[in-house]
């Protein structure tokens, strides 16, 4: 062992390469940190928290923020509960979140357990195909059933014309608008559960089968019940998801009068005159409440982030079980599921898009056309719709992606005092109903730029968006960030790099993947998103999913579907592209 | 001169005393060394030094500046410490090439580029890896990235080097030949160390002096040779090394000389120890390597037993004897011994206080019951 080069013990000392001595370097470094971790924690509260106030203020207010003077009453709460309609509103509300949170987890659990845990043919193809719901926009889809099994929809019409079989749903009524909600629902449900499945420790379920139990009395006595946790998790998401819906009430409630909260307040908001801005300001508050009851709650059964660090360890090998022959007409329901909620309505939104009038009484192909895409592409509404909401997409993706990883840097990896409320402060948009998101920016503008001049660009929606989007993108985020070791930083630290100097040159460069899979995501959620739009659209800031929703309404069929399948395809190109580009996208 | 003085220092997580009153001296170009078992803290102190954990109390000084006082509230950052770390799991940025990790903490100083590359290659050389620069992270084997962990570590000319159990994930073979390595370059380069780990051959072997810490405390500071031979208690003594504890009671004493009852027995075994002595219940502690077997039991310090086990040991045996309830273990290169062996103990002993803690409930791999 040879060493030719003595070090020398000091700066001062010399070697045969020097190097300066070190200076007292001033306090700049520490100071752009502390900037930045104030800036974020300032900026992320403002945007997340700060628009909430002006709801309540206009809630509590005796007119319009617009409008001067005004003062403090409580009337818009005693004019909202005194009022008929609105508990009426609840009542059906409430009536769709218990049957849509019964179904959506029932099917969900028993698809996670089927899929995930027993053999069965075809498991591989169901458990891609499962994904697609939860990863395309809904509202296709959504209008894919319409076409389908509403009452003079193309299934429901040839059941009736050419078997004798009763028609026992009715897409226009509560539990019809709740089979709607189970079939969009039920995938995210099949994989809350399924999570909760993968992190169960298969060794209880190995020494039930060796203590003599069969296979899928094991499954049923040992697995399906220390999953109460996370089906318990499941069911409060559900509900809570059921309670803010706008889609399926003003696509299949509208015409039979049935109100939901969320229509409940989108009427008397635009369809009132003069609109009761406060009353709806309060019912806001009051939904908002209740889902911030409801998100406190689920914290309560899932230790909110750290479901996710869980989940890195090591992956439980379970073997699925062999159910013998029953694997045939379990595998054939099981497909019966997927055809029904998916391949029908996915055929019947093609059917739409590319007919002019459907109907099981005039054969497609004689009513096959191109119009509707060519309306699509001509009519100015639509083409501006899909274009804004590219916009959003990419642009918004991007500022968000970079937004959350800033975020995530402080809450986690910084010293911050008060970095704890970071984190809660960038998850609590999921407790914040979308049309409440809307409303609570629509108010914000309405105090801070009374010109409108942001209200009525595509930065106001697109803000809107991203703060909605801010806690998917940071639980797509957070697990790789969680999983890189703190030396890596803390090793550039003492090398010399200030906070802000180790995240940039360290932390950033490591975590692009991350990044790359958070945009994707947060791409596609943008994309799809409309709810908060319903109090902010103006003609000019259309996005797709409103515009849908709103044309659909209307009667327009065809050239909304073909908008839906362009909707469909965009996202499912980015997806397939991102596959391509990062072998595979994240497990979610 | 000290280059590195910590006085007091205490800290807490939540219920967790991780360090309590904790003061170290480490002398200049001396290589300082903290043992103790995993959970004692010397993670803790080693963080605190380097500035990447606050303490709650106490002072921390590096040459002639302090780098932390809780009384003042001074707290320096810790890209101003100039501490160079290397830690356990090396921390060696897979992004970035061997020459670049090397290379970043002279970037971050502005150093030019024509000589930051030589200073590169320089320390480079000194770890034995000269040719390796162009090489990523992933393309070395652990003993090449502990060392680029080292080299980075030294790139700057730090005041101190920090080591945080740098050889825990090399193979029994490869960590012998590190420990050679390193403390020979440690000698060379001159820099004040300290090296953490909760193995006693390393500390015993490497270090100019050894803290040995439990529980968050400082047990006792002194040179290898004195930690080993007179440990300042029983949890040192049964850390560092191996050592039989044998209880008993003192039941009389003549100067130094006392006359000692192992539990079980009746009759006292004469015996010269070290320090105070105090009637009464104690344990008596013993290096196995100290005790040989006779054939004549008429000489003072000397007691019969009873062979229960053997175990080959490559180099010697190690034989369990009964003594009252007591186990004794006894190093011998005898393959046989009889079944009722006469011991005979070291001239000098040392006696323990009856209970204390001892490292046998915490993980020292050399404890004399899982051997
Ligand atoms: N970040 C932390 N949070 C909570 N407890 C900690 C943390 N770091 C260390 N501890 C606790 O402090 C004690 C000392 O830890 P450490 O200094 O890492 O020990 P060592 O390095 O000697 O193994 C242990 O009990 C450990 O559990
Ligand atoms: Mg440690």
């Amino acid at each position: 062992m040879s060493l030719t080069i003595d070090a020398p013990a000091r700066p001062e000392s010399g070697g045969s390469a020097t190097v300066p001595p070190e200076r007292r370097r001033s306090h700049v470094g520490r100071e752009r940190s502390r900037i930045v971790h104030y800036a974020t924690w300032i900026v992320a509260t403002v945007l997340v928290v700060g628009p909430l106030v002006p709801v309540v203020w206009a809630s509590l207010w005796t007119v319009p923020l617009y409008d001067d003077g005004g003062s403090f009453t409580l009337r818009n709460y005693r004019d909202l509960l005194t009022d008929a309609a609105w508990w009426t509103a609840v009542r059906n509300t409430v009536g769709f979140a218990v049957l849509t949170t019964a179904g959506a987890v029932a099917l969900g659990t028993l698809l996670a357990v089927l899929l995930r845990r027993v053999q069965m043919p075809g498991a591989r193809l169901y458990r891609t195909l499962i994904l697609g719901p939860v990863v395309l926009p809904g509202l296709p889809l959504m209008l894919g059933w319409i076409a389908m099994y509403s009452p003079a929809g193309y299934v429901t019409s040839w059941i009736d014309s050419n078997t004798p079989l009763p028609i026992f749903w009715n897409l226009y009524s509560v539990p019809g608008m709740a089979l709607v909600a189970i079939g969009s629902l039920t995938p995210l449900m099949y994989m809350v559960v399924g999570s909760a499945l993968s992190t169960l420790d298969s060794t209880l379920e190995n020494a039930a089968r060796v203590n003599g139990a069969s296979p899928v009395r094991a499954l049923f006595s040992v697995t399906v019940p220390m999953l109460r946790p996370g089906i318990l998790n499941a069911g409060v998401i559900t509900f809570a998801l059921s309670l803010e819906v706008v889609g399926i009430p003003l696509l299949l409630g509208t015409s039979s009068n049935i109100d939901f909260i969320s229509t409940y307040l989108v009427d008397n908001w635009s369809n009132e005159f003069p609109p009761r801005q406060g009353l709806v300001s309060a019912g806001a508050v009051v939904l908002l409440a209740v889902m911030t009851v409801l998100l406190v709650l689920r914290n309560r059964f899932a230790g909110d982030l750290a479901r996710f660090t869980t989940t890195t360890g090591k992956p439980t090998a379970s073997r699925p079980i062999a159910i013998g022959r029953l694997r045939w007409p379990m595998t054939v329901l099981v497909g019966g599921y997927f055809l029904i909620t998916l391949v029908i309505p996915a055929i019947g939104l093609l059917l739409t898009a590319f007919t002019t009038v459907l109907t099981p009484y005039i054969d497609p192909w004689d009513v096959a056309t191109l119009d509707n895409f060519s309306t699509v592409l001509d009519n100015p509404v639509f083409r501006r719709s899909i274009v804004n909401s590219l916009l959003i997409a990419t642009i918004g993706g991007a500022i968000t992606t970079l937004a959350i990883t800033t975020i995530a840097l402080v809450a986690h990896r910084s010293r911050f005092r008060y970095r704890r409320s970071l984190q809660y402060v960038t998850l609590y948009p999921r407790a914040i109903p979308g049309i409440v998101t809307g409303m609570a920016f629509f108010w914000s503008f309405v105090v801070i730029d009374p010109n409108g001049v942001v209200r009525s660009s595509l930065w106001g929606i697109g803000i809107a968006f991203a703060v909605r989007s801010l806690a998917l993108g940071y639980s797509a985020f957070y697990p790789a960030l969680a999983a890189l070791g703190e030396d890596l930083e803390r090793a550039a630290r003492v090398s010399g790099a200030d906070w802000l100097t180790a995240m940039r040159t360290i932390l950033v460069r490591l975590l692009r993947p991350a990044m790359a899979v958070s945009y994707v995501l947060l791409f596609v959620a943008l994309f799809a998103d409309y709810d908060p739009a319903l109090f902010m659209v103006s003609p000019g800031n259309e996005v797709i999913g409103l515009t849908m929703l709103n044309l659909w309404i209307t009667g327009v069929a065809g050239p909304v579907a073909a908008l839906g399948v362009v909707q469909l395809v965009v996202t499912a190109v980015v997806l397939g592209a991102a596959r391509l580009v990062f072998g595979r996208i994240s497990n979610g | 001169m000290a280059e590195l003085s910590i006085t007091s220092l205490g800290k807490s997580f939540g219920d967790v005393r991780a360090l309590d009153d904790v003061s170290i001296v480490a002398e200049e170009g001396k290589l300082l060394t903290l043992l103790g078992p995993s959970g004692c803290g010397k993670s803790t102190t080693l963080w605190s030094v380097a500035g990447l954990h606050t303490p709650d109390t106490g002072a921390i000084s590096i040459g002639d500046r302090v780098v932390y006082d809780a009384a003042s509230g001074t707290e320096v950052p810790p890209e101003e410490r100039q501490c160079g770390v290397v830690f356990q799991s090396y921390a060696i940025w897979p992004h970035m090439s061997v020459a670049d990790n090397v290379g970043y903490p002279l970037k971050l100083r502005k150093v030019a580029k024509q000589q930051r590359r030589e200073r590169v290659e320089e320390v480079l050389a000194l770890v034995e890896l000269d040719d390796l620069g162009g090489r990523y992270p992933h393309e070395l084997s652990g003993g090449q990235q502990q060392r680029v962990a080292l080299a980075r570590a030294l790139a700057y000319q730090p005041r101190l080097l920090l080591l945080d159990e740098p050889f825990s994930n090399l193979d029994a073979k490869l960590r012998e030949r590190a420990r050679d390595w390193l403390r020979d370059l440690q000698q060379r380069v001159g820099i004040t160390t300290v090296f953490v780990t909760h193995d006693q051959d390393e500390a015993l072997s490497m270090s100019d002096r050894v803290v040995v810490m439990n529980a968050g405390r400082v047990a006792q500071i002194g040179t290898p040779e004195e930690v080993y031979r007179d440990p300042a208690d029983g949890f040192v003594a049964d850390f560092v090394g191996s050592i039989n504890l044998v209880p008993g009671e003192i039941v009389g004493h003549d100067g130094a000389d006392i006359d000692f009852v192992v539990d079980g027995t009746r009759e006292a075994i004469r015996v010269r120890v070290d320090g105070d002595v105090r009637l009464g219940p104690g344990r008596l502690g013993i290096r196995p390597e100290t005790i040989s077997i006779v054939g004549d039991i008429d000489q003072p310090g000397t007691v019969r037993g009873t062979a229960l086990e053997r175990r080959f040991l490559g180099d010697h045996y190690r034989q369990t004897i009964g003594i009252g309830d007591a186990r004794v273990a006894v190093q011998t290169h005898l393959a046989s011994i009889p079944d009722h062996p006469v011991l005979r103990l070291p001239d000098i002993c040392k006696v323990f206080p009856a209970s204390e803690p001892t490292a046998e409930s915490s993980t020292n791999p050399n404890s004399l019951e899982t051997t």
